[in-house]
């Protein structure tokens, strides 16, 4: 199980979106999210690749979106730079949180979906309180010296990618900001499974394991392509693997330890794969490129129909 | 607080009508809708008109008629039990009628309407025929046009209820008074006068006021004799009967509205009409009139006229009343005008003709006749058609002779005196401004020839002096007031010396101008008003005057043609030019930029994150040393709210601070070059304090800092910045053994500032340190070995790659330092401040030793003792050789120390991470993971790992083994 490589495609649906610019798993991994360039974040079933729902309300391209601990809301954010709270159910928009003074590269709900937080373009990252009718962030983040590009929340501890090339952590606990230079743009920030490392991708090409607490580099992982546009990287569910976009149309996997290209997931050639997202359970790798969202799942795994 | 005082506020105000809905941004707003989209509806509402362009009908058995199956007339039910109510009558057209015919629009509309006999026709009616009854038995009785002009009066409600209070017609209104009492109160009316008269009173023409009279007042002509014994009865009688307050003729105003003559009144048929019946009670005060008078033979002049024996007798013409006239009385306040005239018995003047109106009193004053203008003169020669000026040629010209004209007004001005001109013309020898002034004319045209021709040389010659070098007193002033407010007069005085040439020959300069020292610093000069020369003309001697320190400098430079608020406003705009635009001189202008912070304070605030130096860390980056170099850590406040939705309690439990507190930062200045020191990459509280790294270029050669080298050495902090440069050029090192006359060459400081700085051992520690590689402890030993070798390298070595940008400093600095060294007394500001720096650095290090690092200072008896005078201290360190060997040895010493306390440091860290971690275990899992993870090579209870736990730890032992084998700390 461990081993396994999610390198079967199972599906490529035509999200009908325009360009689905990220594709994000609920937290049980039953759902996802794809968020358009046509305004509009979807809920689908990959398993089946059905459907379920837009949500529209954006008022320019949906960059992120992510659902609730208890899938009852979605937050996203776009180029409209609001940050927007849907309900699930009924469709509805909640909130509309303005504040931002750019494009929203990225939203996260807390662990407990009370707060949501967005990273934007114009460096900061707000943090907004869904539980009161308050419209104004509680607090900004705003030591980033350049657009943030990417965001992670864990239970304690804020984490935030950005182009002046560091990444932030931002420990509650402690009351501590640790700032790491990786020296390029950074496009992806991920804390592996057990919260003790921090996977970045940079505009360099590479990927790099960091020590969270030391800022000491593990180990680099190298072979893809990105130098221009914000790909996405994450681990898969065992921190076995590491999996990244790439600006040539796979999606490469590299062993955690040793570094080494395992597997290329090819795509579209020469169309960068920008949005990738593992099930939090099961080997399963959903990607995004262009306008399709691909569903990748382990060798084993019955093909549907 | 203000809440109460916004409800009393609104106490105080009478709000009408409904206030506006508040607009919440986020509902849409209501469109208006429009008249051709609004649709009547009935009260249910239905749409009311189906096709209302032809004519709208109702239809429907929802919009008119009862059921569905259409109208249903009530049937005629008429029973034994029940019987029909109007039977006689049959049916009624109201049994075929639905609601909505009885409804407001119906044909048959059911409202509430006032009765028709109180209606406004039956009222009209009754008017008729009061009108009727009134006219019956005049000329116009029964004529329907006049019955609108005459209305008959009635009695207001008013009247109707005060008569059933009692009230009669010719009474006054009021409670009802005393008869005593009214008298006296007459009586005071009537004379005046604060006497006592009991009865009634006098009139107002007997002459003796100062007796009192009793009783009824005599009548009018008659003596006071009256008997007082009917006083007594009379008054008892009088005492119980109240009488009615006298009533008051309203006086009425009435609107003049026609356009007839001032008192004209049209002709009454009655009066004017022989009627048969006189009327002899009726008051007709123009019965006169209306017979012809005079005789028609006539009567002669000294006659007196016989009384007309026609005319008829009106009972008003005989007084028939006892009171006496109180007319003025029933005013009541009001005075009409003319009335309150004593006796009102103004005669019309002499020669004056005709009727004075009623109301009406003759001016006195004589009204002035109107003085009426005529239409100007026009000259013969004026032709009612007006040429304009059109070609653009014209225009110009038009133009071109406001410069002329106020070539006038220049030399008016010119020929203002001042001091200097009227020496001159009293023969005097002018004073002398400048040095420059003493130079010859011909000289001085050179000059400024060779000025205005090449800028760029002259700036460097004047305005590039350094400090240190200006020795003359003046000079230096002169140099001062350059950085002071505005302009360098040199300039203006190259362009004024032009425009005087332009201007007029043979007048004696102005000495005004050229009494500015000329060799402030030639460089463009600013020009805010270039686009008008005139302007700007005026505005370069407002400021050369300005900067003599004349206080109304517009004064002088104001043009006479000018209006007072043209000159007003332009002084406004000069003062403000003057005060923003502050020019440098082209050489100090590229050297310094606008100030970012205010000056008045040492230190500004800067996010901490800002405090660090980031050249380091890049290159770190850049060479994939990720770790030490590359990561901070910094104090950060979350939100106590966040805090709460994270479920997470506030590290800083009470402070007001929201993210990265602030920390003081020394400005940018010049003296920060002095001695600031550079920041280690340490999370040091103290050093972050310390002082910004200039931002320093990244070439190579200027990479080396310009510091001073004493508190670098006696800090012992690595200067980690200079690290990667170092390690990448290595420059050539000129191994010297150090002379104890060098060290005590009183250049020692100025040097230092060129001196290569060879890193601190520790440096490499710093860097290399938690990898503990043997290669690179060796290196480290190599290093300390070298550190030893050399005695005190960074003083002695001097770099091949220096920089020349001090030079005037290593031509200077020698003469001052000995200065410095041996007296206190002299020296300019800026170098006695220069000293305090220098001298006042060693002082402050060794508490910031104390606290960053282990090994303790001497104790304060120890040898070095740190002088508390700034001098004393300052040559120690500069001269004393034994001071330094020691200092050199602390440093050995302190070097194995904190290398050694490193070690310790960490290790102690790891354990109180692990004691953390053990706490921690129980309420939180994943930190007990991370606590396993990190502790499976040092401890015991490394039992339990997780296998996928295991795949981190595995690369980080592959991580230490491949390249950094022996970790001796972990």
């Amino acid at each position: 199980m461990g081993e396994e490589l999610p390198e079967k495609l199972i599906s490529a649906v035509n999200c009908k979106q325009g360009a689905v610019r990220a594709v994000r798993f609920n937290v049980g991994g039953d759902y996802c999210l794809t968020c358009g360039s046509d305004k509009s974040v979807r809920l689908w079933n990959p398993h089946r690749g059905i459907a379920l729902k837009t949500y529209t309300g954006h008022g320019y391209e949906v960059l992120d979106a992510q659902s609730s601990s208890d899938n009852s809301q979605i937050c996203s954010g776009g180029m409209d730079k609001t940050v927007m709270l849907f309900d699930v159910a009924t469709g509805k928009a909640v909130r509309k949180y303005r504040g931002h003074a750019g494009t929203v590269n990225c939203v996260k709900f807390n662990e407990e979906s009370t707060l949501i937080l967005s990273g934007s373009i114009d460096s900061t990252v707000r943090i907004w309180d869904c539980r009161t009718k308050k419209m104004e962030p509680i607090q900004i983040l705003d030591e980033a010296k350049d657009g943030v590009t990417s965001l992670q929340v864990s239970d304690k501890e804020i984490l935030t990618g950005s182009t002046d090339g560091r990444i932030r952590r931002y420990d509650l606990r402690v009351g501590k900001m640790s700032v790491d230079l990786i020296g390029t743009s950074v496009t992806c920030v991920n804390f592996t499974r057990d919260g003790q490392c921090i996977l970045t991708s940079t505009l360099d090409s590479s990927l790099k394991l960091m020590d969270k607490d030391t800022g000491e580099m593990l180990n680099e992982y190298k072979g893809h392509k990105n130098k221009s546009y914000r790909l996405e990287s994450c681990l898969n569910v065992q921190d076995t693997h590491v999996l990244s976009g790439s600006e040539d149309g796979n999606v490469y996997i590299w062993g955690l330890v040793e570094a080494k290209v395992l597997k290329k997931l090819t795509h579209e050639p020469d169309k960068a794969v920008h949005s990738i997202a593992f099930h939090p359970e099961e080997t399963c790798l959903l990607t995004a490129s262009m306008d399709k969202m691909y569903v990748w799942k382990s060798k084993y795994a019955p093909s549907r129909d | 607080m203000a809440a109460s005082m916004d409800s009393d506020e609104e106490d105080s105000f009478v709000s009408l009508g409904n206030a506006l809905e508040q607009i919440s941004e986020d509902e849409p707003r209501k469109k208006p809708v429009f008249a051709q989209e609004q649709q009547a509806k009935d009260s249910r509402g239905r749409p009311r008109f189906h096709g209302a362009f032809t004519g709208g009908f109702s239809a429907g058995h929802f919009n008119s008629v009862g059921s569905k199956e259409g109208f249903r007339p009530s049937t005629f039910v008429s029973s034994r039990s029940k019987k029909c109510e109007n039977e006689d009558q049959g049916q009624r057209p109201e049994d075929f009628m639905d609601d909505e015919d009885f409804g407001e629009y119906g044909i048959a509309p059911r409202k509430l309407v006032t009765a028709g006999k109180f209606g406004s026709q039956e009222r009209r009616k009754r008017q008729l025929d009061e009108v009727k009854n009134m006219t019956s038995g005049t000329l116009f009785s029964g004529e329907p046009a006049l019955a609108d002009i005459i209305t008959p009066e009635r009695l207001t409600i008013g009247v109707r209820l005060l008569r059933k209070l009692g009230w009669k017609e010719g009474q006054g209104l009021g409670p009802r008074e005393r008869r005593q009492k009214k008298r006296t109160v007459r009586s005071k009316h009537v004379f005046n006068i604060g006497k006592k008269s009991y009865g009634c009173a006098k009139p107002p023409d007997s002459s003796n006021t100062d007796k009192k009279t009793y009783g009824c007042a005599p009548p009018p002509g008659s003596s006071a004799g009256i008997n007082s014994g009917s006083e007594e009865s009379e008054d008892d009688f009088l005492e119980d009967v109240t009488f009615a307050p006298k009533d008051t003729t309203p006086i009425s105003f009435v609107a003049k509205d026609n356009e007839h003559g001032l008192g004209y009144s049209g002709l009454d048929p009655r009066v004017a009409l022989p009627s048969t019946h006189i009327n002899l009670t009726d008051p007709q005060s123009t019965s006169r009139r209306k017979f012809m008078r005079g005789q028609a033979f006539g009567v002669g002049a000294l006659e007196e006229e016989d009384d007309d024996i026609y005319a008829t007798d009106h009972l008003s013409n005989y007084d028939i009343t006892m009171e006496i006239d109180e007319g003025k009385e029933e005013l009541y306040g009001w005075t009409a005008p003319g009335r309150n005239k004593g006796g009102g018995t103004q005669a019309p003047s002499v020669g004056y003709i005709g009727k004075i109106l009623e109301g009406f009193t003759l001016s006195t004053k004589k009204l002035k006749a109107k003085r009426g203008f005529g239409p100007p003169n026009i000259p013969k020669d004026f032709r009612p058609v007006h040429k304009f000026l059109q070609t653009p040629q014209s225009v110009n010209e038009y133009l071109c002779l406001a410069p002329s004209g106020s070539e006038g007004q220049r030399d008016r001005q010119k020929t203002k005196m001042d001091a200097v001109t009227r020496a001159l013309t009293l023969g005097e020898s002018p004073l002398t401004g400048s040095v420059f002034d003493l130079i010859s004319t011909k000289d001085k045209t050179k000059l400024d020839a060779m000025k205005s021709t090449q800028q760029g040389p002259d700036k460097d010659t004047t305005g590039v002096m350094p400090p240190d070098s200006v020795t003359d007193e003046t000079a230096k002033t002169s140099f001062s007031s350059q950085s002071g407010p505005l302009k360098n007069p040199h300039s203006d005085s190259v362009r004024l010396s032009q425009s005087e040439a332009k201007a007029t020959a043979g007048e004696p300069k102005d000495q005004t101008r050229s009494q500015a020292p000329l060799f402030q610093g030639g460089s463009i000069g600013f020009k805010p008003f270039s686009k008008d020369p005139a302007k700007q003309e005026r505005y370069d001697k407002f400021i050369a005057l300005k900067k003599q320190g004349n206080q109304d400098a517009y004064e002088e430079v104001t043009s006479g043609h000018m209006t007072e608020w043209d000159r007003g406003q332009e002084k406004e705009e000069f003062l403000r030019a003057s005060k923003l635009y502050k020019p440098l001189p082209g050489m100090m202008a590229s050297r310094f930029t606008t100030a970012k912070y205010d000056d008045s304070t040492d230190t500004v605030d800067v996010p901490r994150d800002e405090g660090g130096d980031k050249t380091d860390q890049m290159k770190a980056a850049e060479m994939k040393m990720y770790g030490q170099l590359t990561h901070e850590e910094f104090e950060w406040h979350p939100h106590k709210l966040l805090c709460w939705r994270f479920n997470v309690p506030n590290p800083y439990n009470g402070s007001s601070i929201v993210g990265l507190p602030t920390v003081k930062r020394d400005k940018y200045s010049v003296f920060t070059f002095l001695n600031f020191s550079h920041e280690g990459e340490s999370q040091n509280q103290q050093e972050m304090k310390a002082l910004p790294a200039p931002s320093v270029p990244d070439s190579p050669t200027e990479s080396k800092p310009l510091t001073f080298d004493i508190k670098n050495r006696s800090k012992m902090s690595a200067p980690l910045k200079s690290v990667f440069s170092d390690l990448m050029e290595k420059p050539p090192i000129a191994q010297k053994p150090s002379t104890p006359e060098s060290q005590e060459s009183p250049a020692d400081t100025s040097q230092n500032t060129q001196q290569t700085e060879k890193p601190a051992v520790d440096l490499f520690g710093a860097i290399f340190g938690n990898t503990d590689s043997e290669d690179s402890s060796e290196e480290d030993e190599e290093e300390m070995d070298k550190g030893l070798n050399e005695t005190n390298p960074s003083h002695t070595e001097l770099t091949s790659t220096d920089p020349t940008v001090l030079k005037s400093d290593d031509v200077s600095k020698p003469q001052t330092h000995i200065e410095v060294g041996s007296t206190n007394s002299a020296g300019s500001p800026e170098e006695t401040e220069l000293q305090e720096r220098l001298a006042s650095s060693p002082q402050t290090l060794p508490e910031d030793e104390d606290e960053q690092y282990g090994p303790a200072l001497p104790p304060p008896g120890a040898p070095c003792p740190v002088s508390t005078t700034s001098t004393s201290a300052y040559i120690d360190l500069t001269s004393t050789s034994s001071h330094k060997q020691k200092h050199k040895d602390r440093h050995k010493e302190r070097h194995k120390d904190r290398h050694k306390d490193r070690h310790k440091d960490r290790h102690r860290h790891k354990k109180e991470k692990k004691a953390k971690h053990k706490k921690d275990k129980h309420r939180d899992k994943k930190k007990s993971k991370k606590h396993r993870r990190r502790s499976d090579t040092s401890s015991s209870d490394s039992s339990d790992i997780d296998e996928d736990k295991q795949l981190i730890h595995k690369l980080k032992a592959v991580k230490q083994q491949g390249l950094l084998p022996t970790s001796d700390f972990l």
